[in-house]
Order: C-alpha cells, then sequence, then structure tokens
C-alpha cells in the first residue's frame, strides 16, 4: 500500500529506478512465519535488482515549467471566471475540494509586499516530494485559501515551522496516521488580525482561523506533494486537516501563556505547530478541586491504541479557562499539572494483550515494557514535560486531549517577522 | 471572451536531476545490510531475505532503526555506507 508513496519520493529525489518490491499487505497481523517466507519468496527478485538496471536513465532533470495559467471567460457571466477557475484547479488535484479565490498576479503581490523575502527565497524543501518552497508558492496558496495580506507574516512562520526537522513532517505526510498539524498563534497579533480563541475554537466561524489553516493544508498538498490517497496515505484522515488553526486565549489564561512558557516574551508574536491525531472531549463538571479534576483528565488520556502508547513522544492538553482556573486556584503550576498526570496518566501492563506486546511494544517502546515486573504501570508519555498544555475556548467545564504522532515529531515554536517591522 | 492569468500552486522544481542508482556486477562476495523499520513483523520479511543472501554465501548484517518515522541516524547511514555493497529496507506497514 505503501508503493506509491515510496515510488514518488524515489521519483522526487531524483533515483526512478530505485528497485522497489512489495509483499501482501496486511502484514503486521501475519504470523512470524508467514512474514518470514514472505522474504523467502522475495529473495530471487531482490538478487537480479541488485545487479540488473531496469530502466533507462538519461541524466536529465524532470524540473516543471513555472508558467501562468490563462483563463478564458464570459464577462457578462459574473461567476464564469471563477467557476472556470476552480473546475481546472480541481481537475488539476490543486485543491482541497472547496472552493479557491483565483491566485490572480495581483493578489499573490498584495501577499508578497507582507513579507520582507524575495518571492523567489527558499523557505526550505518541502516533504514529502522535498520540492522547493519558494515564498511565492506559499502566497500563491495563502490566496487560493482566502488569506487576507496581513495574515501572511503568520502563513510563513508556520511552513518555517512545518520545515522545522524536529516536527518530522515527512512522516506526518506521508503515514496512514490520521495526524495533522494544529497551528496555535500567541502574542498581540492574534487580536490584531482577529483570529479566535474563544468559543468554539476548533470550529467554524474565523474567517482568519481557517484561511490560515486552509493555506497550510494546500501547501501540505500543492509544494509537499502530499495528495490523499497518493503520497499521503492516510487510512481515515480527519476534519482536521482542511484546516487547523487557532489562538491561544491569553486573555483567560491563568498561567503563563505557551510561547511565554517557551522562553519568548509576552508582547512577541509566535507560531506553534503540534501534529495531532485528533480531538477528544473531557467533561468534568462537578470538581471542586484540581485533584479531583485532573484524576478525570488522566483518565481520559490513556485508550490503549493511541500512538502514545506505542511510541512515546507528546501529548496536547487544551484546557477550558475554567478547568485552568479551577486548578490554578488550588496552587497548582503547569508543571505541577503535568508532574501529577504523568504519576496518574498510566495504564497497568496487564492490561496491554500479549500479541500487541510482543509484536509492537516490547520493540518500540521496551524501557516502558521489557525487564518490568508483572504490577507496573506504563505512562502515556515518556517525561512530564512531553504533556503539553495550552488554554483555549469559551465558558464550560471542558478540555480537549489530542493524542499525537509519537515521539519522532515534536511540537515547534518560531517567531512571526513582520514587515515593515 | 475576456482572459485572466491566474498563477501556478504546485513547486516549480518537484524533480531533481535524475541519476543511476549504482548496481552490483555480481552478488558473490559483496556485503548486504538490511534495515528493519521496527512496523510489526518487518523484521521477519527481512530475516528471511537475510538468511536466503547468507546462504548464498554473502556477509550479511541487520540494523534497526530507532523508530519508525524518526529518519536513520547519520552514523549508522555512514556505517552501512562505508562497510556494505547494499543496503535492503522496508517503508509502510
Amino acid at each position: 500500500m505503501f508503493f506509491p508513496l515510496a515510488k514518488g519520493e524515489a521519483e522526487a529525489k531524483g533515483f526512478p529506478e530505485l528497485a522497489i518490491l512489495q509483499v501482501p499487505h496486511p502484514l503486521g497481523s501475519a504470523s512470524a512465519e508467514q512474514a518470514f517466507v514472505y522474504g523467502e519468496n522475495l529473495a530471487e527478485d531482490v538478487k537480479k535488482v541488485l545487479t540488473e538496471r531496469t530502466i533507462d536513465v538519461n541524466g536529465e532533470g524532470g524540473v516543471q515549467e513555472d508558467e501562468a495559467i490563462s483563463v478564458n471567460y464570459l464577462p457578462e457571466q459574473p461567476l464564469d471566471f471563477f467557476e472556470k477557475v476552480n473546475g481546472f484547479y480541481y481537475q488539476q488535484k490543486w485543491t482541497d475540494g472547496l472552493p479557491i479565490t483565483p491566485p490572480i498576479y495581483e493578489r499573490v503581490h498584495q501577499m508578497l509586499n507582507h513579507t520582507g523575502y524575495a518571492p523567489d527565497h527558499s523557505l526550505g524543501e518541502f516533504a514529502p516530494t522535498w520540492a522547493n518552497t519558494t515564498v511565492e508558492k506559499v502566497a500563491v496558496n495563502a490566496v487560493m485559501a482566502g488569506c487576507k495580506p496581513e495574515y501572511f507574516p503568520v502563513v510563513i512562520a508556520a511552513v518555517k515551522a512545518l520545515l522545522d526537522s524536529r516536527l518530522n513532517l515527512y512522516a506526518i505526510q506521508a503515514t496512514t496516521n490520521p495526524v495533522t498539524p494544529m497551528i496555535v498563534v500567541n502574542g498581540p497579533i492574534a487580536k490584531e488580525l482577529g483570529m479566535n480563541s474563544k468559543a468554539n475554537v476548533f470550529g467554524q466561524g474565523n474567517a482568519v482561523n481557517l484561511s490560515i489553516g486552509r493555506a497550510i493544508r494546500l501547501c501540505m498538498m500543492n509544494i509537499g506533494g502530499a495528495l490523499p490517497g497518493e503520497m499521503d496515505r492516510a487510512t481515515h484522515g480527519q476534519p482536521g486537516k482542511i484546516s487547523f488553526c487557532i489562538a491561544e486565549n491569553e486573555d483567560d489564561n491563568p498561567w503563563d501563556p505557551y510561547h511565554v512558557e517557551n522562553g519568548y516574551q509576552q508582547e512577541q508574536n509566535t507560531v506553534s505547530i503540534f501534529g495531532v491525531a485528533g480531538t477528544h472531549n473531557i467533561l468534568e463538571q462537578t470538581s471542586t478541586s484540581a485533584q479531583n479534576l485532573l484524576v478525570v483528565i488522566a483518565g481520559s488520556m490513556t485508550p490503549l491504541g493511541i500512538n502514545n502508547m506505542t511510541i512515546g513522544g507528546e501529548v496536547l492538553l487544551v484546557m477550558s479557562p475554567e478547568h485552568a482556573k479551577l486548578i490554578k486556584k488550588c496552587g497548582f503550576s503547569k508543571d505541577d499539572v503535568k508532574k501529577f498526570l504523568y504519576d496518574y496518566a498510566r495504564v497497568p501492563l496487564s492490561m496491554f494483550p500479549e500479541e500487541t506486546k510482543q509484536k509492537q511494544l516490547f520493540k518500540r517502546r521496551p524501557k516502558w515494557f521489557t525487564n518490568v515486573p508483572d504490577h507496573f504501570s506504563v505512562p502515556v508519555v515518556d517525561y512530564p514535560e512531553d504533556i503539553k498544555i495550552l488554554v483555549a475556548g469559551g465558558d464550560g467545564a471542558h478540555t480537549t486531549f489530542m493524542p499525537s504522532f509519537g515521539a519522532s515529531s515534536r511540537a515547534v515554536t518560531v517567531p512571526i517577522e513582520r514587515f515593515p517591522d | 471572451m475576456a482572459s485572466i492569468e491566474v498563477l501556478n500552486p504546485i513547486a516549480t522544481s518537484v524533480k531533481k536531476t535524475t541519476n543511476a542508482v549504482s548496481k552490483l556486477d555480481q552478488i558473490e562476495g559483496k556485503r548486504i545490510a538490511f534495515l528493519d523499520n521496527l512496523k510489526p513483523q518487518s523484521d521477519q520479511v527481512l530475516n528471511g531475505l537475510k538468511d536466503f543472501f547468507a546462504h548464498s554465501g554473502n556477509e550479511t548484517a541487520m540494523f534497526r532503526k530507532i523508530d519508525t518515522p524518526t529518519p536513520v541516524p547519520e552514523p549508522v547511514v555512514q556505517e552501512i555506507k562505508q562497510k556494505y555493497h547494499a543496503v535492503i529496507t522496508g517503508v509502510g506497514d
């Protein structure tokens, strides 16, 4: 099932001749004996491709021309241009399925006026095709997403964070997991742009949140090349893969906001990206103590099948102001919360079934699953600091738990640069 | 009929210069490395292959990733490049 990804990446890296052979899927549920036979059966073919050339290689690059597209339309029909552009872009697989704003030159130019970078400045290589990420291509996708020019510094910062190796964008783009980048904006710029950090923060209704999140997804498809069912191998995906961008609710946060916790000044603007596998609501309305509330939250962080139980890494909690303020009122700092949850968000070893332990957990999280007594309990994260905490949302006694992609992907925070400063 | 130009959103240089994959002149006497991506049963598939080459007289060795989605550490890449003639690995589930 990963053949399109392997082939696409080999071609993108300039090695179309790379030998790729397949074993039957699913492999994980095959017996050890069957899997061994799969290997034996492939051996003669592997031997052959190690010595024989399979295609001609002429040494020429496959650079695609960067040409504007001329669209003819009937001016007497008000929607003709819009529909023609949208029909063509959809056919080319350049959209997320929703109508886009046509990226005419003037709009892209306006976007570029909000950055100090030259249009051809490269922000890096975008996985999984490792394409050159020019500022102009980001601007084209931001226009398509419906961003206003003043949002562009946030989009640029988000792309920089995406391309930071700590996030491991390649794995996020190519996996069968539903994991997707969630963008979080901190600092005064969130209010200046009119971002939502309060009621229904993950939902519909705010054009700034939605268009910035959408711009990032369009970049992931059009620059990174991760098209669903092709190089994006997601089994289910998730709605957050269309757009997932919020601002932290700094007004109602009883602790330091996330960017200050991570070494930035309150008045600095930042973008943080978390690779999240989904959202799980935790409702707890009865607690009058932090301990009571945190026990409920801890108990909601430990399903056996989440990525973190299998491979560790970070998890994210987005607390409503109501939950956060109750915990703070009881004298808990953020670090106290992390320590408490590290101790309580655990699963007894005996709860894990034998096949899962043998085939997966012993190999991928050996620290917690091998050479430990039967009564041992496995924490959802390897360290207390792997529990990340944000405050966002409106009134209500809710916390959202988001498992991540595991230990290979870490949250990244970058400053937002504004031009002119 | 009127006309307006719109810009192309996909990356300008998706593909890089095409290179040939190096091939072995013969299998005999070559050292073959295997890299386990830690997906369930991937080690067994590679063991099946490894046994074949070992029985053919090739020197073989198994390497393991730290974690499936984490890139292979550079020292391991260098060790494989310096000590082995070919590497066989897997992607996906």
